[in-house]
């Protein structure tokens, strides 16, 4: 106690009025012989009595164990709670069925006493070793001077409230029984009423779904061949716009041969076929753009390889070229160096005509391809709309489905519950056993007479002398003069 | 309309009386228990009264009109000052019970509570958690509430031959009061030996308080209204706010964990949002219990003539040792609601006032207004001593919480004056031997 440390600033040492734990016990040691004086002549008072004057006594005690019935059902006869058996087990009608057959077998006298709170006692425990954990258990207790007797009137007092609880329940059985029967057949149209409608819906729900599938695909299809449509007649605008390109850039080619040949004094056969051989280049691609569909209306894979066709054309130019250039040399230098510019001209006119021909060809490539990006788009967007029509089906249907079920389950439990009172009220008209409580087991004459709480009742009696010794030494104290003592 | 009309003008009294009588302050006093639980159930009676149970939601409303009015006379007639009764509670030093013979008994009661409880248990035979464990791992949650409160029933009806009532003093009653005293003990003087002390009884508390069910609700509380009604103003032991939520906090836990164990009434499945168990506690409270009120007015009490105060004396009986069982006014209650006489229903103050005193249960609730908040007086003014004002104050809780007088002696309100008496009187016995050695020394000094 030297180590604890008040805190705070009001704290202070405790103040000298509270006597302390010690002075107590200074107190009660001092005053000890009248405490324990008080103590053991009750002790020894009591024990005399219950020893010498209380004649030995015998119990017995028959078992009622409240388990659930072996039929179970709603419409079992309603479960008392365990009080109710304690009060049925206390009420006129089974105490007199009791005494009417402990006289008829010689136990009792016709005029001698027997209720409960003097011979008889019910005793509610929990049985922890029966086949119900925890099962509340009722013990009827009997006493009296005579073993046997005491074990007779347990047991006629047991058999006096089965044979009560035995009726009541019979009775209630079937009176409910005949009220389950109908029930039942209820029950059971239902259930079959629930299975067709089940099977019904089933039906329903793939009639449904099928189409909503077939709605779906027909749109799909409708919407793929508008695209397709679409497509081609944009390839068909890109291969005419094309063709009339090629055919201006021949026209442009001609007039260039046609109004500056003669100056330069090309040939005409010559100027011509190398006119026809410039206006092929300009339409033929350097290079050949492959384009891959990936499937229908998929995304176009693009690859380009080296044209066999342009390169043997500009082989052929360059000969064509060379022939005339090499017969213009011969015939002198002014005439081939005119004809030299004129055939550069011609096929710088040529490669600006490639060029644009080239940039036609491919915004006709990429239109095409952005309408096939859309035709895609259009397509997934239509395929998620369809799984969420199906999903939206499948919902709606599941619901459905899920009621129905649900109320079938609670039919069937229905049934399930209300069979064994069907059948419970049938075997009640000529079975036993359908009480709630039955009997544990049985009393039997007890060999040794029951304690009189002789130590229980001394210690207590120890407990009030010790207090009357504590309060006759407080009165000795007390009767001393409190007053300082004279000198 | 006229319940509305009763409502404002009830809420216009309530505000004078706060901040009039109560100075202002929210004091966990008994009178404001009493007070809020009355509001709360005005409130809900008047929501749910129908025609023939309106004059019953008048009664209330009247009730505590009459009331409020007793104990603002209280303040006139005691001279009551909150404000200074307050500060000087504020001032009083609480260590004079830390140490010696008063902590002494109240640490031997303590002890005899815990064994009292450890013995109780283990001549019931089993422990209802555990049990209820043992089902919740065998056969899931539905099983396992169905199995805890039948277990919990159980307990009460074997009760019956292990004087549950005489137990419940010890255990629901004396083991979180001496929990609650120890508590304070060591957050005053702060060692280890308190510290273990304390933490063996809190231990044995909470397993009492799990292990039967429900009336621990009540104390668990009572000791949080105790503890939050005097931390404030117990200048040493310098709670903090964060200190004061964490006690409200665990407390509302507990109780939401127990009331979603027991399940609501009518309820057979666990399937509830954990976060309405506040709620559902609240239904409990109030509102639950004011419909069932009403209908026991409207089923019965309403053609009842008065009985001039027997009924409240019935009640009271049935707590003396030795009386044959019978049927009770709460199990005929019972019976008439549920069909049923095996349960209690009880009658709130209203209803026992009403059942008792028809109309003349008015001017007494004035008197009821005016003895409560002379108790509150005499808590803050009586001696400042650990001991006695955390004793008194539980009692004030017990007492704000009562329905009726039987279950106020069932709560424990006798036990807490009996616990104080016995602490007194133990003290009073070393006062007697320092009496004997101070004339044994003036006997020997040299001048005697």
């Amino acid at each position: 106690m030297s180590a604890e440390r008040p805190i705070g600033p009001t704290v202070s040492p405790p103040r000298e009025e509270i006597p302390s734990l010690p002075e107590v016990v200074r107190f009660l040691v001092r005053t000890r012989w009248w405490i324990l004086g008080g103590a053991l002549a009750a002790a020894l008072g009591t024990a005399l009595v219950i020893g010498l004057l209380l004649p030995p006594r015998y119990r017995s005690v028959a078992t009622l164990v409240v388990a659930p019935p072996r039929l179970p059902g709603d419409l079992r006869p309603s479960e008392l709670p365990v009080q109710g058996y304690e009060r049925l087990l206390a009420s006129d009608t089974v105490l007199a069925e009791t005494r009417r057959r402990l006289v008829e077998e010689g136990v009792l006298e016709p005029d001698e006493e027997l209720g409960v709170g003097g011979r008889l006692e019910v005793r509610l425990v929990v049985a922890e070793r029966t086949e119900t954990p925890l099962a509340p258990t009722l013990e009827l207790v009997a006493h009296d001077d005579d073993p046997k007797a005491a074990a007779a009137i347990a047991n006629a007092w047991a058999e006096a409230f089965l044979g009560l609880a035995r009726d009541l329940a019979g009775e209630s059985l079937v009176a409910t029984g005949e009220l389950a029967q109908e029930e039942l057949g209820r029950a059971t149209a239902e259930i079959a009423r629930l299975q067709a409608a089940l099977a019904a819906l089933a039906e329903e729900r793939g009639e449904e779904l099928l189409g909503i599938q077939a709605v779906w695909d027909r749109r799909a299809a409708r919407a793929a061949a508008a695209w397709e449509e679409r497509i081609a007649e944009r390839r068909a605008q890109t291969t005419e716009r094309l063709a009339a390109y090629a055919e201006e850039s021949r026209r442009l080619l001609e007039e260039l041969a046609r109004s500056e040949g003669a100056a330069a004094g090309v040939p005409a056969s010559p100027l011509a076929e190398i006119v026809r051989l410039r206006a092929r280049l300009a339409e033929t691609p350097q290079v050949v753009v492959l384009a891959r569909e990936q499937g229908p209306l998929g995304a176009l894979q693009r690859a380009e390889e080296l044209n066999p066709l342009h390169a043997e054309t500009v082989v052929r130019a360059d000969e064509a070229e060379r022939k005339v250039l090499d017969g213009l040399a011969a015939d002198g230098g002014t005439r081939a160096a005119a004809a030299e510019r004129l055939l550069r001209r011609l096929e710088r006119l040529q490669r600006e005509r490639s060029a644009g021909y080239r940039a036609l060809q491919e915004e006709g490539i990429d239109a095409i391809g952005d309408l096939r990006r859309q035709a895609a788009a259009e397509a997934a967007t239509a395929e998620r709309r369809r799984a969420l029509a199906l999903e939206a089906a499948e919902r709606r249907y599941g619901s459905r489905q899920e009621a129905l079920l649900r109320d079938l389950r609670a039919s069937e439990e229905l049934e399930r519950r209300y069979v064994p009172n069907v059948l419970g009220a049938r075997l009640a008209k000529t079975a036993e056993g359908f009480a709630e409580v039955r009997l544990g087991s049985a009393a039997r004459p007890a060999p040794a007479p029951e304690p009189r709480g002789a130590l229980p009742k001394a210690v207590a009696a120890a407990i009030l002398g010790a207090l009357l010794g504590l309060a006759a030494a407080v009165v000795r104290e007390l009767a001393r003069s409190p007053k300082p003592v004279a000198r | 309309m006229i319940l509305f009309i009763v409502g404002t003008c009830l809420a216009i009294l309530l505000a004078v009386h706060h901040l009039w009588v109560a100075g202002g302050r929210l004091v966990f006093g008994p009178e404001t228990i009493f007070l809020v639980l009355a509001a709360g159930t005005y409130v809900a009676s008047a929501l749910s009264a129908t025609p023939r149970s309106e004059p019953y939601a008048l009664y209330i409303g009247a009730g505590i009109a009459a009331y409020l009015l007793g104990t603002m006379a209280s303040k006139v007639a005691l001279r009551f000052d909150h404000r200074r009764e307050l500060s000087r509670f504020r001032q009083a030093s609480w260590t004079d019970d830390l140490h010696g013979a008063r902590m002494a008994a109240v640490a031997a009661l303590a002890a005899l509570a815990a064994a009292v409880t450890v013995a109780y248990f283990a001549a019931l035979g089993f422990y209802v958690p555990l049990a209820a464990l043992e089902t919740l791992l065998e056969k899931g949650p539905q099983e396992m509430m169905l199995r805890y409160n039948e277990l919990r029933s159980l307990t009460s009806s074997a009760g019956r031959y292990l004087g549950l009532g005489y137990v419940s003093q010890f255990k629901d009653c004396l083991l979180p009061l001496t929990t609650l005293l120890l508590f304070f003990r060591w957050r005053l003087v702060r060692n280890r030996s308190s510290l273990v002390a304390f933490g063996l009884l809190l231990i044995v508390s909470l397993a009492a308080a799990i292990g039967t069910g429900a009336r621990f609700g009540v104390a668990l509380i009572g000791a949080s209204l105790v503890f939050l009604g005097l931390a404030p103003y117990m200048h040493p032991l310098r709670f903090t706010r964060r200190q004061i939520v964490i006690v409200c906090a665990a407390a509302m836990v507990l109780l939401s964990a127990l009331t979603l164990m027991m399940g609501a009434r009518g309820q057979k499945t666990l399937d509830v949002p954990v976060l309405w168990a506040p709620y559902q506690i609240v239904e409990r409270v109030f509102v639950l219990p004011s419909q069932q009120r009403l209908l026991v007015y409207e089923k019965f009490l309403a053609d009842e003539p008065p009985r001039w105060g027997r009924g409240a004396i019935a009640e009271l009986s049935q707590i003396l040792p030795g009386r044959p069982p019978e049927l009770t006014l709460t199990n005929r209650l019972h019976e008439l609601l549920f069909g049923g006489p095996h349960g209690n229903v009880s009658l709130d103050p209203w209803g026992s006032l009403w059942y008792d005193f028809r109309w003349f249960g008015i001017p007494l609730a004035g008197v009821l207004g005016f003895l409560m908040n002379a108790y509150y007086v005499w808590l803050l003014r009586g001696p400042k001593s650990l001991t006695r004002v955390v004793t008194v104050a539980y009692a004030g809780v017990l007492l704000g919480m009562a329905t009726d007088l039987h279950v106020l002696v069932l709560f424990g309100f006798v036990t807490c004056f009996l616990f104080l008496g016995v602490v007194r009187a133990v003290e009073w016995l070393g006062r007697l031997q320092r009496l004997h050695e101070e004339r044994a020394g003036r006997l020997l000094s040299p001048g005697g």
